[in-house]
C-alpha cells in the first residue's frame, strides 16, 4: 500500500512537470467550468498565477461573447453530447490578465475520471497574426503601386506615342503659318490666327497627356535604408504565394554582409516579386526548374541575382525586353519588366538580363549600397 | 544672302521628319533628314559640318540621341546639338545638357521654340554663353531657400526627396517649388533646367 502511495506521487509530480513542460498553455476544467490545472505556460501566456485562478470559472480567460457564453456551451455538450469544438483545433480570442486580448488556437480534449473533465491546450498565435498580417499589407501595396506604376509606364508610352504626332501636326501648321507669312492674300490674318490656334490646341492635347504622366510617376516615395536580405525574404514570400510552384527547387544564397539599400520598400518589393514570379513562369514547361536567389556586396554596389533554368529569352526578344508592351507571356501586358527598370533606374541602380548556364535566364540588379549609419 | 544655316534632323519617325523639316525649310534653313543616329553616324564624314547644327530626338531605335551626342562628343566632331524628347523626361534633359547640348526642347515646340534654340546652338550659344542679364536679374529675386530648391528641382528631386535634402516639409518645397516657378517665368521644368544651366549652377 505504501508503495503505491509513492507511485501514485511520482506519477502526479511526474505528470505535472509534463504539463508544465508543455509550450502550450495547458488548462484543465471540470463540468462547472472551474479551473483545475493551469500549467507554467498558461501563468506566463495569461498573466495569472496559479492561486489567482484555481477553482475559478475559465470563462474568466475569455473576452465577450464567449466569456458570458461558455457555461451555456458546456451545458449543452453535456446534455446533447454534440461537440462543437472538442476534438478540433480552433481559433479564438483568449484575455489576459491585463485585460488585453489575443488571438489564439485552442485544442479541447475530454476524458472521464468518474467526472468528466475537458482539458485545453492554448497556443498564443500573435505573432503569427502579426506575420501575416504584415504580408498582407504588403501585399495590398504592391498591389496598389503595380497598378499605379503599369499606369505611369503606361502613360509614359502614351505620351511618346501620342507627342510624336502631335509635333509633326504642330511642325506641319507652323509651316505653313511661316509660308504664308511671306505672301499676301485675302485673310491672311484670320487664317494665320487660325493656325496660331490650332498649335495652341495642339500643345493643351499634349499637356493633357502630361500632366497624367506627371501625376502617375512623381507619386511620392519613402525611401529609407532597408537591409536588402530583408526585402528579399519578404517579396520571397509574396512572390510564392499563388504561384505555380510546383516542383520549383528554390535556393536562397543572401550574403550575410550584403548590408543595406537606400530604396522605396514597396517598389523595391515589386522589382523583385515581379523577377521571381517571371522566373517561376519561365519554368513552367522546362522539366528542370531550379530558382536561385542571391545577393552580393560588391564595393559600393548590392547586387541582387535571379536565376531560372526555364525557356530562356530569345535574341529578338532580348533587344526590347525592357520596353513596354513588349510580352512574350499570352496573359502579359508587357509593363512588368518596364516598370521594373524605371524603378532600378529611380534608384540610380542598374537592371538586365543574361543566359543561364546550360538553359534559363539571369536578371541582375545592382543598387548603390546605403552609406553606413553613423 | 549669306549661306543657309544646315540642320542635320535625326528623328525615326516619318511624319515627325515631314513636318519638322518643312518647318525648318519654311523658317529658311537647310534641312537634311536622318532616320537614325546610325544613318546619320555612317554619313557623317562625308557632311559638311560648317555652320551646322544636329537637331536630335532622344529615343529611337538604334543608337539613342545621347549616346550620339556622346560618342560625337568623345569623336571630337565640333557640331552643336539639340536635343528633343517626346517624353518631358527631366534627368534626361539635366544629362543631354551636361554631355554639352545647346539646348533642349520638348516635344510639341513652337516655331520660335524650335529657331530660337537652333539660331542659339548655331551661334555657339547655349551652356558656355553667359547668362544673359534678364536671366541674372530673374536669379538675383529669389531667396536663399527659394535657390536651394530650384537646385534640387534641377537635379530631378520630386518635392518628397528635396523636403528630406533641405529638412522642411513636403508642403513647403512646394510652396517654394511654385514661387520659383513663377519667378524665374518658367514655362515647364525643363525649361528651368535650361535656365539654371545657363546660369551656370553645378548640377
Amino acid at each position: 500500500m505504501a508503495a503505491t502511495g509513492v507511485n501514485n506521487m511520482e506519477n502526479e509530480r511526474f505528470l505535472r512537470s509534463v504539463i508544465n513542460a508543455s509550450p502550450n498553455a495547458v488548462i484543465t476544467i471540470n463540468e462547472a467550468g472551474e479551473i483545475l490545472v493551469f500549467s507554467r505556460a498558461a501563468q506566463a501566456m495569461f498573466g495569472f498565477g496559479e492561486a489567482e485562478v484555481l477553482g475559478k470559472n475559465v470563462s474568466m480567460l475569455m473576452p465577450e461573447p464567449d466569456h458570458s457564453l461558455h457555461d451555456g456551451y458546456i451545458r449543452r455538450y453535456i446534455e446533447t453530447g454534440k461537440a462543437q469544438i472538442i476534438g478540433r483545433a480552433r481559433p479564438v480570442m483568449a484575455r489576459r490578465k491585463n485585460g488585453e486580448t489575443f488571438p489564439a488556437v485552442l485544442h479541447v480534449s475530454e476524458f472521464d475520471e468518474g467526472a468528466r473533465i475537458f482539458v485545453g491546450f492554448v497556443e498564443d498565435i500573435t505573432r503569427q497574426k502579426a506575420t501575416e498580417r504584415r504580408l498582407e499589407d504588403t501585399q495590398l501595396q504592391l498591389q496598389h503601386a503595380g497598378r499605379i506604376g503599369a499606369m505611369g509606364e503606361i502613360a509614359t508610352s502614351i505620351a511618346h506615342e501620342l507627342n510624336q504626332p502631335l509635333t509633326a501636326a504642330a511642325s506641319m501648321a507652323g509651316a505653313v503659318a511661316l509660308t504664308l507669312k511671306k505672301t499676301t492674300f485675302d485673310g491672311k490674318d484670320d487664317a494665320l490666327a487660325l493656325i496660331d490656334d490650332a498649335v495652341a490646341e495642339i500643345r493643351r492635347a499634349s499637356g493633357v497627356i502630361r500632366q497624367m504622366r506627371d501625376f502617375l510617376r512623381n507619386r511620392e516615395t519613402e525611401r529609407a535604408a532597408h537591409p536588402i536580405n530583408r526585402i528579399i525574404e519578404e517579396s520571397c514570400l509574396i512572390a510564392l504565394i499563388g504561384a505555380e510552384t510546383e516542383g520549383v527547387m528554390v535556393t536562397s544564397a543572401l550574403d550575410d554582409y550584403a548590408g543595406a539599400v537606400m530604396v522605396d520598400r514597396i517598389q523595391m518589393q515589386q522589382v523583385i516579386v515581379n523577377l521571381i514570379r517571371n522566373a517561376v513562369d519561365a519554368m513552367q514547361e522546362t522539366r528542370n526548374k531550379h530558382l536561385t536567389i542571391a545577393t552580393a556586396k560588391k564595393d559600393d554596389t548590392v547586387e541582387i541575382r535571379i536565376a531560372d533554368t526555364g525557356t530562356g529569352i530569345t535574341d529578338e526578344m532580348k533587344k526590347r525586353l525592357f520596353e513596354p508592351f513588349a510580352t512574350s507571356k499570352e496573359d502579359g501586358m508587357g509593363i512588368g519588366l518596364s516598370l521594373s527598370k524605371s524603378i532600378v533606374e529611380a534608384h540610380k541602380g542598374e537592371i538586365y538580363a543574361k543566359d543561364n548556364h546550360p538553359a534559363g535566364t539571369v536578371f541582375l540588379v545592382a543598387l548603390p549600397a546605403a552609406k553606413d549609419d553613423a | 544672302m549669306a549661306a543657309k544655316a544646315k540642320i542635320f534632323l535625326v528623328d525615326d519617325d516619318p511624319s515627325v521628319q515631314r513636318g519638322v523639316s518643312a518647318l525648318l525649310k519654311a523658317a529658311d534653313y537647310d534641312v537634311t533628314v536622318f532616320p537614325s543616329g546610325d544613318a546619320f553616324l555612317g554619313e557623317l564624314s562625308k557632311l559638311d559640318l560648317g555652320g551646322a547644327a544636329l537637331l536630335v530626338d532622344v529615343r529611337m531605335p538604334g543608337i539613342q540621341g545621347l549616346e550620339l551626342q556622346e560618342k560625337l562628343r568623345s569623336d571630337g566632331v565640333a557640331l552643336p546639338v539639340v536635343v528633343m524628347t517626346a517624353h518631358g523626361d527631366i534627368p534626361m534633359a539635366v544629362k543631354a545638357m551636361q554631355n554639352g547640348a545647346a539646348s533642349f526642347l520638348e516635344k510639341p515646340f513652337t516655331v520660335e521654340e524650335v529657331t530660337d534654340a537652333l539660331d542659339r546652338a548655331l551661334a555657339g550659344g547655349g551652356k558656355a554663353a553667359p547668362a544673359p542679364a534678364a536671366l541674372t536679374a530673374k536669379y538675383d529675386t529669389l531667396t536663399p531657400r527659394e535657390r536651394e530648391v530650384m537646385l534640387e528641382i534641377i537635379k530631378g528631386g520630386a518635392n518628397k526627396e528635396i523636403a528630406r535634402i533641405l529638412d522642411v516639409s513636403p508642403r513647403t518645397v512646394e510652396v517654394h517649388r511654385q514661387k520659383v516657378m513663377t519667378k524665374m517665368e518658367a514655362g515647364s521644368v525643363a525649361e528651368l533646367v535650361r535656365m539654371g544651366l545657363s546660369l551656370g549652377l553645378a548640377v
